[in-house]
């Protein structure tokens, strides 16, 4: 499809790291405010769709352009305001702002506040008090370089998710140009669902029940922007909660020598977790292969020493307090559950405070080095896609869903990289189709799985969304009051399909 | 590879010695059977890589919030480390800083080294790469001798890379810079590559010596669980520890601590300019109009 596009067919802006690629008759990339309502509200005037891009991290190709503009938000990056609202300290984003940012932001205590609008001396007090408290954005994917927007359109979570829930339960508000090219701030409560649907700002009704689009009873307009990849408008402003960081974050990693002890280990901890526990994640062989693989090529990752010799799977997690006396408990039970099971606990990192980024980046680089894995496949000729699935089965325990994967890809002749959350019970397995033939299979066994998911009351599609790229799954498999709904969704928030188009629907 | 090269002799020794240090006293020690080599770490904590804020009268950096381990310092101690699992190597590390820097011994000490000693003392305060090299020599020789001393290529603080070179000038110890592998350590010797550039360099150096470490040479481990949790013992030096064997000549000590004892002057300090130019700024509906009629130009 590229050839159509006036931008060069190597454009880093048509493709995302799910390695779709699309075309588009344009690129903007406002610098402020004012200059992405224009650009926006232009492009509605003459009925130009738009594709919003972030960082372009996405694994589902919601960034990749299906003709029209591309209105990239990497250089709205500025932090706007800092309030004390209900929850606590908020800070005021614009899309552009990359969770790296954030990070570094609180870190220092210092965000650049230049474009704030507030009084200089209510500012100057507020500031002080902000930097007497440690703060923390709870969700904390675990993609740095992804844009707030970005997490926002995705709804994105981190391993944390069980604990601290999603990104649009964290945000109190949000500013967003809608389909008549007027930009709305958006508190969170403003717009709640009622009786006879969804008030919308623009004055149209949305005739939906929050259940039937996937949301919380007590959802509001926000949760539904937060989600839906674009597909409602441009978000240009956030609004992020921050709460306080307990004083003490553990990340431990262990190595066992098998992926059944690694099974073991986990179904011990999830048998009587710890209060601290806030992720716990399983990588398997293969994981750890993309990661050896990684590191050839990205510096940061050879600051991390490589896995134990005889490592055959990884178990890491994370323990948060206040009282660091809860998570050496914790870890001492952890090393006796190691023990009891025949691992070796000394075949561990155990990793505090900030550089709990380490084990961090040990497990991001998973889905990263995918990315560099299909590029390998695409150069031996087969333009292979991301092709994963991410599902949640709470019908069964760790081991069986691991198990129930791992028979159906020996049935089927497939191979796949596996890593999930273990306290969502949440699995994403990523095949790597060698040709169209492998393609094929893995696509009818995703459907297999996601039948199996919906069935026992499981989420489907629960990692990084839908975008262009699972759309057709999606369709086959979500049910149709579901399908419905959002699309009355689109229908009500963008009546001329102008704003990224091709995904979710067609 | 190639020989040793030659080396430029840095100039005799500007720090007093003192006739009754442990370095003096034992030179033969090498030769006991059973001995095992003896390593020192010189090691900094550092402010948070974003977060420094510096003495605006004097252009100190402020050490008065939390910190982390200098990242060139894991690498040293890693190499340290080596020279244990290879060798036996006893590691002891040294570092001077505030009450608060003790935190990064501890965490240091989880990765395997045998013992910490922590400097702190309002004296030692305002150290630069001189002051801060002596008082260093100082503590090691208390606790010395040392076969081996490890220092990182610098400190992403101060920046200077100067600490471990002038405490090999201020020893007159063989020296050997950008330390990327160790090839052995026999017959009295260590044997290492260095890494300039994209050449390695294969060097032999007579104990004792000082060497200071690349750091993509060697990955720092990362401590285990158990390590975590075993309990981390820091011992504490101060300035009259330092002063201790040497009674008589302490006020010529003291004078070498600290601010006091510094002879570099910061004059300026300053936050590097962007040098982003502004080529145009067209106004956001000029700016939006001319993507747009683009855009529709490439669409027919």
């Amino acid at each position: 499809m590229t050839d159509k596009s006036p931008l060069p067919p190597d454009s880093p802006a048509l493709r995302d790291e799910s390695r779709l690629s699309g075309w588009a008759e344009g690129l903007g990339s406002p610098a402020d405010r004012r200059a992405a309502s224009e650009l926006i509200g232009q492009s509605l005037a003459k009925g130009i769709p738009m594709t919003f891009q972030g960082a372009r991290t996405g694994l589902r190709g919601a960034g990749v352009p299906n003709g029209g503009l591309i209105v990239g938000a990497a250089r709205l990056d500025r932090v706007e305001g800092l309030r004390r609202g209900q929850w606590g300290f908020e800070l005021l984003v614009q899309p552009g702002y990359r969770l790296a940012d954030l990070r570094r932001d609180l870190a220092t205590r210092r965000p650049n506040l230049a474009a704030s609008q507030a009084e200089p001396e209510a500012l100057k007090e507020l500031l002080a008090e902000f930097r007497a408290e440690e703060l923390f954005w709870p969700p904390d994917p675990s993609e740095t370089s992804a844009t707030m927007g970005g997490l926002a359109s995705t709804n994105a979570s981190g391993p944390n998710r069980s604990r601290f829930g999603r990104a649009a339960d964290h945000l109190s508000g949000l500013r967003v140009i809608l389909h008549d090219g007027q930009e709305y701030n958006l508190e969170r409560g403003a717009f709640k669902f009622g009786p006879q649907g969804l008030p919308l700002p623009t004055g149209r009704l949305l005739e939906a029940d929050p259940k039937a689009l996937g949301l919380p009873p007590e959802a509001d307009l926000l949760d539904l922007l937060a989600g839906g990849q674009g597909m409602y408008g441009f978000i240009s402003g956030l609004w992020l909660k921050l709460a306080k960081a307990p004083a003490h974050l553990w990340g431990l990693v262990f190595f066992p020598d098998s992926e059944e002890k690694a099974v073991s280990l986990i179904e011990a901890i999830l048998d009587d977790p710890p209060e601290a526990l806030i992720s716990l994640d399983f990588l398997d062989l293969p994981s750890l292969s993309v990661v050896s693989v990684l590191r050839q090529s990205a510096k940061k990752l050879r600051e991390i020493p490589e896995p134990p010799t005889g490592a055959a799977s990884a178990v890491s997690l994370e323990l948060m307090a206040d009282d660091e006396s809860l998570i050496e408990s914790a870890s001492e039970r952890i090393i006796q559950n190691c023990l009891d099971r025949g691992c070796d606990p000394d075949q561990s990192w155990a990793l505090v405070g900030t550089e709990v980024e380490k084990s961090r980046l040990f497990a991001h680089a998973v889905p990263e080095g995918l990315g560099s894995l299909l590029d390998s496949v695409r150069a031996g000729g087969y333009p292979a896609v991301m092709t994963a699935t991410d599902f949640t089965r709470p019908d069964l325990r760790f081991g069986q869903n691991l198990g129930e994967c791992r028979r159906d890809l020996r049935e089927m002749g497939l191979t796949a990289v596996t890593f999930g959350h273990a306290l969502d019970n949440h699995l994403s397995v990523n095949f790597l189709p060698k040709n169209a033939e492998e393609a094929k299979r893995a696509t009818e066994l995703m459907g297999h799985w996601l039948e199996r998911a919906k069935n026992a009351g499981g989420e489907l599609f629960f990692g990084q969304g839908v975008g262009k790229l699972k759309k057709e799954l999606f369709l086959a498999h979500e049910s149709p009051e579901r399908i419905a709904s959002l699309r009355a969704a689109k229908k009500a928030l963008d009546p001329n399909g102008l704003f990224n188009p091709g995904n979710l629907f067609d | 590879m190639t020989d040793a090269p030659e080396r430029t002799r840095l100039g005799p020794p500007t720090a007093p010695s003192f006739p009754n240090s442990a370095a003096d006293r034992e030179r033969d020690f090498r030769e006991a059977e059973g001995y095992r080599p003896r390593v020192a770490v010189a090691i900094k904590q550092v402010p948070p890589s974003l977060g420094g804020a510096t003495d605006p009268l004097k252009g100190f950096v402020l050490r008065t919030g939390p910190g982390r381990l200098n990242p060139h310092d894991g690498p040293a101690i890693e190499m340290a480390l080596r020279l244990k699992d290879r060798y036996g190597a006893l590691v002891d590390l040294f570092s001077m800083g505030p009450v608060q820097a003790e935190t990064a011994l501890k965490e240091a000490l989880s990765l395997g080294p045998d013992r910490a000693f922590h400097l702190t003392d309002p004296l030692l305060a305002g150290s630069d790469s001189l002051a801060t090299a002596r008082t260093l020599i100082w503590a090691m020789d208390l606790e010395g001798p040392y076969d081996i001393i490890v220092s990182g290529l610098m400190t992403s603080d101060g920046g200077t890379g100067q600490v471990g070179p002038a405490m090999a000038a201020l020893m007159d110890f063989p020296f050997a810079g950008r330390v990327s592998e160790i090839v052995s350590l026999e017959d009295g010797a260590l044997t290492v590559k260095q890494l300039y550039r994209d050449e390695l360099l294969e060097t032999r150096l007579n104990l004792p010596c000082l060497v200071t470490v690349h750091p993509d040479g060697f990955t720092p481990r990362l401590p285990t669980v158990r390590a975590r949790l075993r309990p981390r013992l820091v011992n504490r030096l101060t300035a009259s520890d330092l002063i201790a064997p040497n009674p008589d000549q302490a006020p010529a000590q003291a004078a070498l601590f600290g601010e006091r004892g510094s002879p570099t002057k910061i004059l300026r300090t300053h936050k590097p300019k962007a040098n982003d130019k502004v080529l145009a700024r067209p106004t956001p509906p000029v700016a939006a109009s001319v993507i747009i009629e683009a855009a529709l130009k490439a669409k027919s």
